[in-house]
């Protein structure tokens, strides 16, 4: 039971997908979307919606959800894609109006079909998108733990750690993690904890410190934090933190020479004569 | 399976394979103690490799054990614990100053050979 201007959008798929062409060209800057030029998808899109009534329904919302993914991963907007469909609807009208030989009422009427399956598909773009989104959000939180805990040999028995930007609770377990594992894997006996990157501490990381230094004595390594700035010690004495336990140095030029006398190593500067 | 205490060069090496329950500490405690009052007694390792996971439990009789030790004057090191153990004693909040501890039960040996030279 198709309405003529259905029947009409079949036959006239390419004059409609060409002023769709015309109108993306002169409002979207970019010539492409997502890794795909704007023609191809505008024909796609024609297509898409032809087929949902040639027995295919769900046809365009694939189609979309496939673009919405690649647009996103593209990092381009979906807005533009968004666009795109409401032109669609646009360029149908204006190509089908002047062929249409029921009355204008009647027409209007009919076109309400094509609305049905764009709304449908305009919803499922959104959803694709914020899927997408947030699944690059949460690899990239994690490619930035793992970047963010490295976990350095630096010489016999020594490892460091510097500790950069802010932490929190699940750096904190990060860290202690890595550094446990880097401590079985490297066979250290001392590590040096370079805190000079940690913006701000309080009690909370001060006490993930201690934690992870108890811990690390337990597999039989020392630790030495080093990168002591005035704010911190400061802080420290101030919020009143028992670090009596912990061998602390200001630098980490320091700490080392303190760890390569405890690995019966000695630094000897030669003369040049 | 009764826990293995072995001795080499005056030193006491044993290694916990699994969870203890109440009568096998009791019973090892008790085996671990005649050993250590024999005459050639210079040091204890107690070694963790083989422990994956450890309870209140077994924690609270592994620092009883070392103070046993240290009561009848030897040197005790506690050798390999894996991080996981590790992070469960830090979480469980317990002081566990007191305990020497190496990375391996050669570090251990190692270890507990300089402390008791200094003893």
């Amino acid at each position: 039971m198709n309405s003529q201007v259905i029947g009409l959008f079949s036959q006239h798929q390419e004059a409609i997908s060409d002023q769709l062409q015309t109108t993306a060209a002169s409002e979207l800057p970019a010539k492409t979307l997502g890794g795909q030029t704007i023609s191809s998808i505008s024909q796609e899109l024609v297509a898409g919606l032809a087929l949902q009534f040639q027995g295919k329904p769900g046809a365009l919302t694939e189609l979309v959800a496939r673009l919405s993914g690649q647009v996103v991963l593209a990092g381009d907007s979906v807005d533009n894609l968004r666009l795109l469909l409401d032109r669609m609807l646009e360029a149908t009208i204006a190509v089908l109006q002047p062929l249409a030989t029921v009355t204008p009422e009647q027409f209007l009427q009919e076109i309400r079909e094509l609305y049905e399956p764009v709304d449908l598909a305009k919803s499922e773009l959104i959803r694709v998108a914020l899927k997408t989104q947030q699944e690059i959000i949460r690899k990239q939180s994690r490619a930035l733990l793992e970047l963010s805990t490295p976990v350095i040999p630096l010489f016999d028995n020594i490892l460091v750690v510097p500790l950069i930007g802010s932490i929190d609770s699940l750096r904190a377990k990060q860290v202690m993690d890595n550094l446990l594992a880097g401590i079985v894997e490297h066979k250290a006996e001392i590590v040096l904890i370079d805190i000079s990157g940690v913006p701000v501490v309080d009690t909370q990381i001060a006490h993930h410190i201690m934690k992870t230094v108890q811990a690390a004595r337990l597999l039989g390594a020392r630790c030495i934090l080093v990168g002591i700035r005035p704010e911190f010690a400061q802080t420290i004495v101030k919020l009143g933190i028992d670090f009596n336990d912990i061998v602390t140095k200001s630098s980490l030029q320091a700490g080392f020479e303190l760890a390569l006398t405890w690995d019966n190593y000695k630094l000897l500067k030669i003369d040049e004569e | 399976m009764e826990v293995p205490i072995l001795l080499i060069d005056g030193f006491w090496v044993t290694s916990i394979q699994e969870a203890l329950h109440d009568r096998s500490v009791l019973d090892f405690k008790q085996r671990l103690l005649t050993k250590l009052n024999q005459p050639q007694t210079r040091g204890l390792v107690i070694d963790l490799t083989a422990l994956d996971i450890v309870d209140s439990f077994v924690t609270k009789a592994l620092i009883e054990l070392c103070k046993l030790a240290d009561l009848m004057g030897a040197g005790v090191v506690v050798t390999g614990m894996n991080p996981a153990v590790a992070i469960t004693l830090v979480e469980m909040g317990l002081d566990l100053r007191g305990i020497e501890t190496a990375l391996d039960l050669q570090r251990g040996l190692d270890k507990l050979r300089k402390l008791s030279e200094e003893r």
